[in-house]
């Protein structure tokens, strides 16, 4: 564990009990952010990622869903230990996060200048002109216009854009040390992203604030991340910088994914397809999840689960191929 | 919001219109309406005056705007049996029910919206699970049944409150409780579902996010917009308290304006079934008007609309 | 988030064993509750005279104000008592099931027929038709329920066909209001689309196309209604607006048991358990009804 890591998480499990069986959402994730680095978590739906996050909040959906293994170490104190009320501490003011339908995530009954304002109340601030004021600087630091007369009007009387962006106001108006995004940009149009994403940077860059950005582009990583985590039916399957993995993907999934970008260059006679469908999950493949898809993979990938290997290049992936020079039947 | 506000009023103007149109329809059903409105020993003569005086011989349009000008006047025609004007019976019992309904409303509202609010905190325990017995028995008893057992066992049997009659606190405890029952149940039923749907919302999720404590979630986040669906049926709950009075007051011997209107419906004193009718009717209106304006206030998308 | 994956073939179609399961997974969660509880009502109601222990217009003045068996001079045969003219409670009951039965279902099976037909034609048509009958729904339903029976009691005497006709104008308004959101929301949907372009009359389509999606969920609404009738019917006899004496009603036998009611209290308490019976148990499986068909009508 690096002394200068912020987060770090170690196996975290987190499974949901139904009716119809239990659902291993997130089984054993290990990864690590430090201060003021930007980590991309990017995965297929139902890929885990998000659950991931609300773990780490500790506000995974009840009663169906429990954290059942593994340490969230947040600066050095591990908070699946804390008490409720020192987790009530640490969200909003410590650890943010922006969730994916800015429409939805607003209380449609109360004005964006009230839901903002609370913001700060939670923070300790009681006179109504601060408050006031406050919400007005950080409307006006995420670039909303006009932002004082804005601050009566309801939610839907807002963009979707805007809207995000009031999110993202409210993610950061207590400075936290991190903010997670879970997919902030699924539900905007792709000029509108373009902006949000510039706009997460610039805020991130100029508070040493750490982004763990949770998103199925792979477009949006590359952009933001300085590292990113590839996440396969509940598991890491690689972890890196940005640049190793996107240009020397080392697990079968990555370099798939890879492939299936379309690129602007070159001529491509068909866009490039995973075989198989995302796993169930109520009942996953034995050994390396992937292995019902993957092109390459051998017997010992049916049985056993790949250990964590580290790559040449910085990171870690977890596939057979990379243990021992790839000689295994 | 100024708009909302006009709307709502000419709407309620036009129902009220609508209101005269049903009364003035329901008269003339059984054909001879001079019959209804006649004591039941008239002569012939006076039938004939009474029928000139109300204008029955007359083209039906023109007979609805004679209707609607004494009604404006207030002049719904004078009861036989009590021989005073039909209004002036009426309003004269319409204090003891009004106490009744505004007694009634407050007990089903509080007792309907805090326990489905109590049943959604405490979910799947032995509390929510009795409250939703409750309210589920709760809708299934007519009210002057519950009135009648409220009786058999605190009057007749504990001898806790008097069976009848209108007075003190004690007079009053019973027929409210018994009116309000039935709508407190509904109200419950729906506070807890429509808070369990908001309780699943993206924004409540958000709200724990920013920090909030639990109690700050519950009752600002999620009870505001859960009341939404709940206001709006409150108005059409104080229409069942409205007519549900009609059967209490029977129950417990209540001198109110329902018992009024059943007595004049047994005796053919039709003018005061009419006046009874539609004041209660606009009584309603203007409750529901009320009813409407809060609902504006409390979900701003309406007011914008 | 987390969908329950089935286990497809290879062609995409869930096989047969397990759509099997499903429906039988789905029924094991019959109310069992709601229709034990309504069974009996319902088989008092059509075979009735069968079960009478007794004729329910018999009167015994010697056995008058009997209590229940098992009490101090109860008998087995009067097995719930008898009434002030030594009527046995238990036939009189049973023969109220009858009554009341069917002048709910009559009443709501119209209302039903009325209230969907009037809001099928608005939701389709729209335009000034739609205006019109809504604004009629309003006005029908700015005046309380019971205030409303009263006036056509008035207006029209009491008896049984007044009832049904009460219940049928309370209650179409229901009815006209959810079919009508109901067929606005079908018409859009792409198979209606289909049918216009491919220059199918307006009729077949309402009838052909739009009234099969509307019928879940008027049955739906029938059964939430019919406790609802029960107990407007029952108030509005109790009131003494609805059949007259000697009938055997619920709401009647209530009425003239409040004189007694200090003296034999059996006669309204069995009575308004029965009537308590079928509105829980029409209730119950009503509710699961919706749950099962159609849950958007949760809020209603």
């Amino acid at each position: 564990m690096n002394q200068e890591c912020l987060l770090s998480v170690e196996n975290l499990k987190t499974y949901f009990f139904t009716k119809s069986g239990v659902v291993k959402a997130v089984d054993g994730v290990t990864f690590s952010v430090s201060p003021g680095e930007a980590l991309g978590i990017a995965g297929e739906s139902g890929s885990g990622k998000s659950i991931t996050c609300l773990s780490l909040v500790r506000l995974v959906p009840q009663p169906a869903g429990r954290i059942v293994g593994g340490k969230v170490l947040f600066q050095g104190e591990d908070l699946l230990i804390k008490k409720e009320e020192e987790m009530r501490e640490l969200r909003g003011k410590t650890i943010a996060m922006i969730l994916q339908d800015p429409l939805t995530s607003l209380n449609p009954v109360f004005t964006i200048g009230n839901q903002v304002g609370e913001v700060f109340k939670l923070n300790g601030d009681k006179k109504w002109k601060t408050i006031r004021a406050k919400a007005i600087d950080i409307l006006n630091r995420v670039k909303i216009p006009s932002a004082e007369q804005r601050l009566n009007d309801y939610p839907f009387q807002f963009s979707g854009g805007m809207r995000q962006r009031v999110l993202a106001a409210v993610g950061i108006a207590r400075k936290p040390k991190l903010l997670i995004a879970d997919e902030p940009t699924t539900s905007l149009d792709v000029t509108i992203q373009d902006q949000f994403l510039r706009l997460l940077k610039e805020l991130q860059q100029r508070t040493e604030m750490s982004l763990i950005l949770v998103t199925h582009d792979l477009g949006v990583v590359a952009e933001t991340c300085d590292r990113v985590a590839i996440m396969y039916a509940g598991r890491i399957v690689e972890i890196g910088s940005v640049e190793r993995v996107y240009h020397a993907p080392a697990h079968p999934y990555t370099n798939a994914l890879m492939k299936a970008l379309p690129k602007l260059r070159g001529r491509t006679k068909r866009l490039y397809q995973i075989e198989g469908e995302p796993p169930n999950l109520y009942d996953l493949p034995s050994g390396c999840r992937f292995h019902p898809r993957c092109p390459m993979a051998k017997d010992i990938c049916r049985e056993k689960y790949p250990p964590e290997v580290l790559v040449s290049g910085g990171g870690a992936a977890a596939c057979w191929l990379l243990v021992n020079g790839g000689n295994h039947p | 919001m100024k708009r909302y506000i006009i709307k709502r009023l000419l709407l309620g103007l036009l129902t009220l219109v609508s209101v005269t149109i049903v009364v003035f329809v329901a008269v003339r059903l059984s054909g001879d309406a001079t019959l209804l409105l006649a004591p039941p020993d008239a002569t012939r003569a006076e039938l004939d005056s009474l029928r000139a005086q109300l204008g029955l011989d007359k083209p039906i349009p023109v007979q609805y705007i004679l209707f609607v000008k004494k009604i404006a006047k207030g002049d719904f025609g004078r009861s036989f049996r009590y021989n005073r004007p039909a209004m002036q019976l009426v309003l004269s019992r319409l204090p003891a029910t009004l106490e009744l309904a505004i007694v009634a409303f407050s007990i089903l509202v509080t007792l309907g919206m805090v326990f489905g609010v109590t049943s959604v905190m405490k979910s799947g325990s032995w509390f929510d699970r009795c409250g939703t017995v409750f309210a589920l028995l709760g809708q299934s008893m007519p009210e002057f049944w519950i009135g009648i057992m409220a009786i058999l066992i605190f009057s007749v049997g504990l001898h806790w409150f008097p069976t009848s009659g209108r007075g003190g606190l004690t007079h009053l405890i019973l027929p409210s409780l018994t009116l309000g029952w039935f709508s407190a149940a509904s109200i419950m039923r729906l506070t807890r579902s429509s808070m369990l749907e908001i309780m699943g919302s993206e924004f409540i999720k958000m709200a724990r996010l920013k920090g909030n404590p639990d109690w700050i979630v519950i009752w600002k986040h999620a009870l505001r917009n859960a009341l939404i669906p709940v206001v709006s049926m409150g108005g059409l709950q104080l229409g069942r308290l409205l007519g549900g009075a009609v059967v209490v007051e029977t129950v417990f011997g209540w001198p109110g304006l329902g018992q009024l209107i059943v007595d004049a419906v047994y005796t053919r004193d039709y003018s005061l079934v009419q006046a009874g009718v539609m004041v209660t009717a606009i009584i309603f209106i203007l409750l529901n008007l009320v009813v409407d304006l809060l609902y504006g206030f409390i979900d701003p998308r309406i007011r914008y609309e | 988030m987390m969908v329950v994956m089935e286990k497809r073939g290879s062609n995409g179609k869930v096989p047969f064993f397990h759509r099997w399961r499903r429906t039988r997974l789905r029924l094991r969660r019959l109310p069992i509750l709601g229709i034990g509880l309504l069974m009996p009502i319902i088989v008092c109601g059509i075979f009735g005279p069968a079960f009478y222990p007794h004729e329910p217009t018999q009167m015994n003045l010697a056995k008058s104000l009997h209590p229940p068996a098992l009490l101090p001079r109860g008998e087995w045969s009067y097995f719930l008592g008898t009434d002030q003219l030594g009527r046995d409670l238990l036939s009189r009951l049973i023969e109220g099931a009858r009554v009341s039965l069917i002048v709910s279902i009559f009443g709501v099976a119209l209302a039903g027929l009325m209230g969907v037909s009037l809001g099928m034609i608005a939701g389709y048509f729209g335009g000034g038709l739609d205006h019109i009958i809504m604004r009629i729904v309003d006005m029908m339903m700015s005046i309380p329920p019971i205030l409303m029976a009263i006036l056509l009691a008035a207006s029209l005497g009491s008896g049984m066909m007044t009832i049904i006709l009460s219940i049928m104008v309370i209650f179409w308004t229901g009815y006209a209001r959810v079919i009508r959101g109901e067929t606005l929301s079908v018409k859009q949907r792409d198979f209606v689309t289909l049918a216009m372009v491919t220059g199918c009359g307006r009729v077949r389509i309402l009838m052909k196309h739009i009234f099969p999606n509307l019928v879940n969920t008027a049955l739906v609404l029938a059964t939430l209604q019919l406790g609802r009738a029960i107990i407007i019917e029952a108030s509005i006899t109790f009131l003494g607006l609805g059949l007259q004496p000697p009938a055997s009603a619920w709401g009647l036998i209530i009425s003239e048991g409040r004189m007694y009611l200090s003296t034999a209290w059996w006669i309204p308490t069995f009575s308004g358990l029965a009537i308590m019976m079928t509105v829980l148990g029409s209730n119950i499986t009503g509710d699961w009804l919706r749950n099962a068909l159609d849950p958007k009508l949760r809020r209603i």
